[in-house]
Parts: structure tokens; C-alpha cells; sequence
């Protein structure tokens, strides 16, 4: 009885023991989001703006862009990605005859749709007449297709243009550009209200799910991509939308995430907490400036601008910002390395265009007539100036800081400058509409080898009156002589000596002028998590928030683990 | 004579009767019309508020446009895409005659209350249902087991007011209930959802789930729900705790009690039928007031939890400035707060003959 007992127990042990090791074994895969293995599965934590779309991959539409499901980052395939240097994608390059009237596009060859069908010249000559036809309802990528023709042949499109254009391929290199979509998904649809429910697009990955309740997008790799040599890694990957910063950084102390952006100020709690989590920094394509209403005195006298810029102290923002000691005061209007083609280096100097340098400032006033009395400045009129300084907080110290330090700088030389914080909305409708004295401001658009977009902006086009909204750089800034640069810039050939010697002319006037000023360009972090992935490190060049990604996802690894 | 007099009292019985259906109806109809003013009084005041708060949409969301892509687009793209939505959202109409559109649409034109920015092109109004039942769900039951379990308790404490029990669940309690609801929710994210692990964090369900009617489902939706009903529960349910206590307290020094008692009823008796019957009917109208003053809280509590409902939605419209959103929005919670006003209204006389007698 006693060994019958015996033998029960070792029995029911051997069972205990076995089905904790069976378990054991079986938890060794660990899954995620249903049944996803782990360690095949990409998690970007996103932050969504304020759009919500998760059921529609429609990225004709301006109100349906949502970068948080991965769509537009990951499966909508751009014609050429612009990461620091333009990248061929589904097309291979471009080349304009002698005069700039016209513009050959070569497509990629054999590339296919996410649903296996073959992506052809079809659905790019599709494409282009469903935009040009569709121009009217307010969609992406219609109005550089004004007035314009093409034809094509083999692989090759010929774009005949009604004016020299040498910029017309920037409608296919930028970030969110023209792409060509599906002629079998798309023909016959209306661009405004269709949702493209299967997210057909020419990227890696094909939707498996999409969940507006719970912000999440799941997408899972197709084996007949047709870029046997830019195939991602990851079999899956898993855009959501995280929780508010407070509760997130749970999330990623606990390795449930990959790739996303957190606040500065829990990067180091989360990095003690889980070894695994590193910061990857990379270079934002849109310098800070700030602009100045040139319609409001004493900011219509550049004297006064000049003055108000030596008194930013750009290093001192610079290392307040966002990831301290990655960021970098601009000598426009290149980042970092300045193309000496492009701007004047001279005319930088005798403008002190980013120097700090509050003595100067003072005398500079005092030069252009702004006398001290009482410990205050005076305008022309005798009266103290007092200025606003519109800026927004979004946890970055650097988009906040600058309005502080310039107003104690302006304090000690006599002037009163008032920060006024905004909420975002906002700060979005007064600043194109001109409802400011000094607003902060980034300046996306400056692309290699040509700096137009930094210029374009000043001209007295944009110079609307106050109340209307403008696009352009909304210090209603006007001057005929950069009206006249800019109008010879704009059919000029920027590779051209003729284009070169324009923009030097250009930046020495915006110099002199200083319509705007520079801040700093900022870089950005990043968290990325090696638990599971490797390969992304700082410096390669990719920007996470923009199609870029589907560059960076070729970079990651599994990790030795 | 005896028959006559019988005849004339029943008469004056009936008259009475009749005079006071009559009344009662005056009162219902009287009611109601001010139901109905104050709608669309509240109506038109947060149309034009929403209007004279300042950002435009379409300037947020170029902006927006603007940072996530990380370019400019040329101008004359951006004045295409700014007059086609100014168009279909009706934004180039003068204020009034935006205004009586709306009120045309909203009326006649079966709940029209436009496209959303937030969710483009999701009707407004389809989108405030889909996500109503998210709200409606989390929060109204949430207040109403406060209010059951808070004013039981309240009860309690207050018939044995001077119990040890009682008067720790008394300090319990207003510590609670001045605990904002956004600490207690994160406190309990915190220590259940991430330190314990006891229950999830936040979502309405699981990520990878779909709605269906599967027990996988179903399970998950009821456990996402316990956090955030929790949160709403603790911090009400003490307002109701030490609203009913004081109501008893009060109630319990009346003379009507005295009497019970010395009737020779037992205690239970007394403080079912007697005290606690007299003190719910103020915390009945507590209950209806509740709901809206506390609907901002629920706000908090859906975000943190990353709940789909009304709160959700209306921080995200007013980020974009989504007027007809927004409108919305608040249109359900105006609707809801008056409409339940308005039923304890006509229900109080029901609780209460002295409400019957005084409207």
C-alpha cells in the first residue's frame, strides 16, 4: 500500500514536472498581439495626431493622413526616398533636356502591388490623368500637373512642361510625394471618399487587421515583394498608437515596444529600468527659425530685426533642446556643413547671422535710432516697445526657451519682449495668418543642392494682409529686389553658376534684412528597443516619421538573443 | 339629502382628480418646454463659442501636415486643399447663415450634423454613436454602481454614525473623494495593471481582437472595462458615501422617526422604510447631477485608459478645431444631462406626494 501510495506521487510529480517543462518549452516562443511570435514582430509605438483615421489608406487626402498605422510610412512606396541623398525607388532616375521644358522619368521595372499584382507603366500613366482629372477636390499630388502633358515609352515618361521647370522632379523625390496607386484598386473610385480598404499599396507588408477601437494596424510580410533585396527582416509589424507618456513608459521599461518617441525626461528612467532601450538621435529636416512681422513697428526696420537676432543665444537654446548635445546653432541655409555654392560666407559674418552678441545688439539700436530713456528703448514715436513672442510647448525645452532667454537679453538692452504661450491649433492659425510679433517656426523644405524653400517664402506674393492666411513665410515681408531674385530662382537651374550666384545674392539680402532668423537645427530622438531588433543606429540616414521608414526597416536585424 | 351629499363629494372627488391630472400635465408640458429651450439654448451658445475660440482647421492641419511629412507644399497645392474643405465643411458661409444651416441640417435633415475632421470623411454624427456606447458604457454604469453601493453605504454609516467603522469610513471616504480622478486612475494603472499585473492597462480590449460575439472577445472587453469603472466608482461612489450619510444623519433626528421607534418597529424597519426612504430622494437628484458635473473626469479617465468614447473624441476634435465634432459632442452631453434632469424631475413626484402636491 505504502509503495502503490509511493508510486502515485512520483507519478503525479513526473506529470507536475513534465507539464511545467512542457510549458516552459512552449513559452519560450513568447507571442504577442494573438499569435505573433515575438521575435518576428516589429512594434512601433507611434503617437497619432489628432486625425484618427484607421480605416481608410487613402493618402490622396489631406484629413485621412495618418503616419501612426504604418501605411504612409511603410507600404505607400515613393518614387524616390530623400533621406540626405535621393534614393531610387519604384523609379530610377530623371533628366531634363537643355531648356528645362522638359523632363524624362525612368521607372523601376518589375516592381508589384502588396495584392501581387504587377505595378506597370499603366498605373503610372493612370495615375498621373486620375490626378490631373481629380485636381478640383483638394487631393495630393494634382496641382504640379497643371498644364502639363506626358507620353510615354518603354519605361521612360516624358513630361512636357509650359515654362522651364528644373524643379518639377521634387514632385516625386520629396517626402510625400507623387507615387503612382493601383489602376485595379483605384479606377472608377472617388478619390475624396475612398477607402482603399485593403491598404494596396507596393510596400513589403500586406494588411492582416486594422482597429480604430484600439489603434492598431498589423501588418504581416508578403514573400513576393519585389525587391528580393530591400525584404525587411521583421515577418511582422505592429503600428499602434501609445498610451499618454505617464503610462506608456510601462510599456517600454517592459519591452513591449520597439521603436517610438518618448519624452526626454523619462528617456533615463527607461533606460535603467530595461538595459535594452538606447536613444537613436537623427537629424529633424526642419531648422527652427523665428519670424518677425515686418508690418508691425519697429519690425518693419531691419536694423531692429538684426538687433533682435544678436540677441538670441542660439547654443544656449540649442542645449536646452530636445536631446542635449546632439543639436547644432544654423548658418543657414545648409545644416551643418554650409555648400559655400549656396551662401554667402562673407555677408554671414558682416550680418553676424548667428552670433550672440548683446553689446552689438545695443549699439545697433542705438545706431538705427532707438535710444534708451529711462532704462527703456523708445521707438520712433518716443514710445517703450513691447513685443509678443508666440511659442508652443510640446515637452521640448528648446521650442519653448528661446522666447525667455530672448526676452531677459531684450530686458537688459531696454526692450520688453512678453513670451506668450499658445496651444498648438492655435499657434497653427495665428502664425500663417500674421497675428503675431515674433512667432517660432520650422522650415521644412530645404532640399540638397538647392535652398529655394528657404527663400521662396519671402516673397511679397505671400504678403497678405493680416487675417488671411498665407503660404509662405508669414512675416509679410516685401521687398522688389528679393522679389526679383526669387522670380529669376524659380526658373533658374539650381545646379547652374547662374542659380549659385542668385542665391548668394539672396542670402545676402535675407541677411541684411533678416525678415527671419535662425535658431537651431534640431536633432531628434528616438527610443528603439534591441531586445528583439537590431541594426538601427545614429547616423543612418533616415527620418522615422516620414515614408523614410520604409528605408530604415531594411536596416533592422534579429537580435542574437 | 345622504345621496345627494354622496353625489356632490364624489363629484368634487372627480373635479379634484381631474384638477390635479390637469395640473400634473402642466407641469409635465411646462417642464418640457423648458427641456427644450435650454437645448437650444445650449445649442446655439456652444455653436458660437466653439467658433470664437481661436485656431482654424484647416491651418492645423497643413501644420500638422507640415511637421509630419517634413515639407512644405507649395502654396497653390495647399489653397486647393484649403477650398475644397472650407467648402464641404461650409466654413465660407457668414457665422449666421452657418448657424441656421446647422440648426436646419441637424433638424430636418435627420440628425446631419456634417463631416468630421477627426475622422474624415466619417459622418459626425456616425461617429459620436460609435463611440457613444463606449462612454455610455464605462461611465453611466460605472456612476450607477457608485450610486447604488455609495448610497447604501452612506446609509449605513450614517444609521451607525457613531460606530468606530463608521466614522473611519467617513475620513476613508472624504479622502477619496478629494482625490482628483486622474491620480487614482494612474495609481491604479500603475500598481494593478503594470507593478501587479492583476488586470490590462488601458484599450477597450485586446489589440488584436475584432469586435464579434466570441467569449475571447466578450472576456476582454469586461476585464479592460474594470480599471476605468473602478476609478469613476471610487472617486463617486465616496460622494455619494458621504452625501447619503449626511442626508441620514439629518433625516434621523426627525420626529417621524421618534415615532417609529416607539411604535415598537425594528430597527431595520425604521431604517428601510423610514429613514432611508426619505433621505434618497435628494440623492436621487444628486444622481442626475452627478452625470453631467462629472462627465469631465470621464474625459481623463478615457484617455488614460485609451478608450474610444465621447472624451476621447472631443480632446482630439478640439485639437483640430473640428467644429461639427466638437458641436456634437457636447450636443450628446447637453441632451444626456438635461434629459436625465428632466426624468428625475417627473419622476420625483412619483417618490415624493409632497412634490406632487407642491407642482
Amino acid at each position: 500500500m505504502f509503495y502503490a501510495r509511493r508510486g502515485l506521487l512520483i507519478a503525479v510529480l513526473i506529470l507536475v514536472m513534465g507539464s511545467l517543462l512542457g510549458s516552459a518549452v512552449a513559452q519560450d516562443e513568447e507571442l504577442v498581439f494573438g499569435d505573433l511570435p515575438r521575435s518576428e514582430t516589429f512594434i512601433v509605438a507611434s503617437q497619432a495626431p489628432h486625425n484618427d483615421v484607421w480605416d481608410s489608406f487613402n493618402y490622396y487626402q489631406a484629413p485621412t493622413y495618418n503616419n501612426a498605422t504604418g501605411y504612409a510610412n511603410v507600404i505607400v512606396e515613393p518614387s524616390f526616398i530623400t533621406s540626405h541623398d535621393f534614393h531610387a525607388w519604384l523609379a530610377q532616375s530623371w533628366e531634363y533636356n537643355e531648356d528645362g521644358t522638359e523632363m524624362t522619368l525612368v521607372i523601376t521595372e518589375g516592381a508589384n502591388w502588396n495584392d501581387g499584382t504587377p505595378l506597370t507603366m499603366d498605373d503610372w500613366l493612370f495615375t498621373l490623368q486620375y490626378n490631373q482629372e481629380n485636381a478640383d477636390k483638394g487631393i495630393n499630388w494634382s496641382s504640379f500637373l497643371r498644364d502639363v502633358t506626358w507620353s510615354a515609352e518603354g519605361n521612360e515618361i516624358v513630361f512636357s512642361l509650359p515654362e522651364p521647370n528644373w524643379r518639377f522632379h521634387y514632385n516625386f523625390t520629396g517626402i510625400g510625394t507623387f507615387t503612382p496607386v493601383p489602376k485595379h484598386v483605384w479606377e472608377g473610385q472617388d478619390p475624396t471618399t475612398f477607402k482603399n480598404p485593403d491598404a494596396i499599396h507596393s510596400g513589403p507588408y500586406r494588411l492582416v487587421s486594422s482597429n480604430a477601437d484600439t489603434r492598431t494596424t498589423i501588418w504581416e510580410r508578403r514573400d513576393d515583394y519585389w525587391d528580393p533585396d530591400r525584404m525587411p527582416a521583421p515577418k511582422y509589424m505592429v503600428w499602434l498608437k501609445r498610451p499618454e507618456a505617464d503610462v506608456a513608459v510601462f510599456e517600454w521599461e517592459e519591452g513591449n515596444y520597439d521603436l517610438g518617441r518618448m519624452p526626454n525626461s523619462v528617456m533615463i528612467r527607461m533606460m535603467s529600468a530595461n538595459p535594452h532601450i538606447k536613444p537613436l538621435v537623427h537629424q529633424d529636416p526642419c531648422p527652427r527659425g523665428l519670424i518677425f512681422n515686418t508690418t508691425v513697428p519697429p519690425l518693419d526696420d531691419n536694423m531692429f530685426r538684426r538687433a533682435l537676432g544678436l540677441l538670441l543665444n542660439r547654443q544656449a537654446v540649442a542645449n536646452l533642446a530636445n536631446v542635449p548635445g546632439y543639436v547644432t546653432p544654423v548658418l543657414w541655409p545648409n545644416l551643418g556643413s554650409p555648400d559655400e555654392s549656396y551662401y554667402d560666407a562673407a555677408a554671414a559674418e558682416e550680418f553676424q547671422v548667428t552670433t550672440f552678441d548683446p553689446e552689438a545688439a545695443a549699439a545697433l539700436l542705438d545706431e538705427a535710432g532707438y535710444p534708451l530713456v529711462d532704462g527703456a528703448r523708445v521707438d520712433k514715436d518716443g514710445e517703450p516697445i513691447s513685443l509678443d513672442a508666440l511659442y508652443i510647448d510640446i515637452g521640448n525645452p528648446g521650442w519653448t526657451v528661446w522666447a525667455w532667454l530672448l526676452s531677459e537679453q531684450a530686458q537688459l538692452v531696454g526692450i520688453e519682449i512678453n513670451p506668450r504661450l499658445l496651444d498648438i491649433p492655435t499657434f497653427l492659425t495665428q502664425g500663417p495668418n500674421g497675428e503675431f510679433d515674433i512667432i517660432f517656426r520650422w522650415f521644412c523644405g530645404n532640399l540638397p543642392g538647392d535652398p529655394i524653400a528657404l527663400f521662396e517664402g519671402l516673397h511679397s506674393d505671400y504678403a497678405l494682409p493680416i487675417g488671411e492666411r498665407t503660404g509662405g513665410v508669414p512675416g509679410r515681408y516685401s521687398n522688389p529686389d528679393m522679389d526679383a531674385i526669387i522670380e529669376q530662382l524659380r526658373t533658374a537651374n539650381p545646379a547652374s553658376e547662374e542659380a549659385q550666384a542668385l542665391f548668394r545674392q539672396a542670402y545676402r539680402l535675407w541677411a541684411e534684412e533678416a525678415p527671419y532668423v535662425t535658431l537651431y537645427g534640431e536633432n531628434e530622438g528616438v527610443v528603439f528597443n534591441t531586445e528583439y531588433w537590431t541594426g538601427l543606429a545614429v547616423g543612418q540616414a533616415w527620418v522615422h516619421w516620414t515614408p523614410a521608414a520604409r528605408q530604415i526597416i531594411d536596416f533592422l536585424e534579429p537580435a542574437d538573443r | 339629502m345622504t345621496a345627494n351629499s354622496d353625489a356632490s363629494a364624489g363629484d368634487s372627488a372627480a373635479e379634484g382628480q381631474a384638477a390635479g391630472r390637469r395640473e400634473v400635465f402642466q407641469y409635465a408640458v411646462r417642464r418640457f418646454g423648458v427641456y427644450l429651450f435650454t437645448l437650444w439654448a445650449a445649442i446655439t451658445v456652444a455653436f458660437f463659442v466653439f467658433r470664437l475660440v481661436p485656431g482654424d482647421p484647416m491651418n492645423i492641419l497643413l501644420g500638422n501636415l507640415t511637421r509630419a511629412e517634413g515639407r512644405q507644399r507649395d502654396a497653390a497645392a495647399e489653397e486647393a486643399i484649403i477650398a475644397h474643405y472650407r467648402e464641404i465643411f461650409g466654413m465660407d458661409d457668414p457665422l449666421p447663415l452657418q448657424y441656421i444651416n446647422y440648426l436646419r441640417k441637424a433638424i430636418l435633415g435627420g440628425l446631419d450634423l456634417g463631416p468630421s475632421f477627426v475622422e474624415y470623411p466619417a459622418q459626425t454624427k456616425d461617429l459620436v454613436f460609435r463611440r457613444m456606447p463606449w462612454t455610455i458604457g464605462i461611465f453611466t454604469t460605472s456612476v450607477l454602481l457608485a450610486w447604488i453601493v455609495g448610497t447604501g453605504l452612506g446609509a449605513l454609516i450614517g444609521w451607525l454614525q457613531r460606530s468606530r467603522l463608521s466614522q473611519l469610513a467617513v475620513v476613508i471616504s472624504t479622502l477619496l473623494q478629494i482625490t482628483p480622478v486622474y491620480l487614482v486612475a494612474l495609481g491604479l494603472i500603475i500598481y494593478v495593471g503594470y507593478i501587479w499585473r492583476i488586470l490590462p492597462a488601458g484599450g477597450p480590449y485586446a489589440r488584436h481582437l475584432q469586435p464579434e460575439w466570441t467569449w475571447e472577445f466578450i472576456s476582454s472587453l469586461l476585464t479592460h472595462a474594470i480599471l476605468p469603472m473602478l476609478s469613476n466608482m471610487i472617486v463617486i461612489g465616496a460622494g455619494f458615501t458621504l452625501g447619503m450619510r449626511a442626508l441620514m444623519i439629518s433625516v434621523l433626528g426627525e420626529d417621524y422617526l421618534t415615532f417609529a421607534r416607539a411604535k415598537g418597529l425594528s430597527p431595520f424597519t425604521v431604517l428601510k422604510d423610514y429613514a432611508f426612504r426619505n433621505a434618497l430622494i435628494p440623492q436621487v437628484t444628486a444622481l442626475a447631477i452627478i452625470v453631467g458635473a462629472t462627465l469631465n473626469g470621464t474625459f481623463i479617465i478615457e484617455i488614460l485608459f485609451q478608450l474610444p468614447g465621447l472624451g476621447t473624441l472631443f480632446v482630439q476634435a478640439m485639437g483640430l478645431r473640428d467644429f461639427n465634432t466638437m458641436q456634437a459632442v457636447v450636443l450628446f452631453s447637453i441632451f444626456a444631462v438635461l434629459t436625465l434632469t428632466l426624468i428625475v424631475d417627473l419622476a420625483l413626484p412619483l417618490l415624493d406626494p409632497r412634490i406632487r402636491r407642491t407642482a
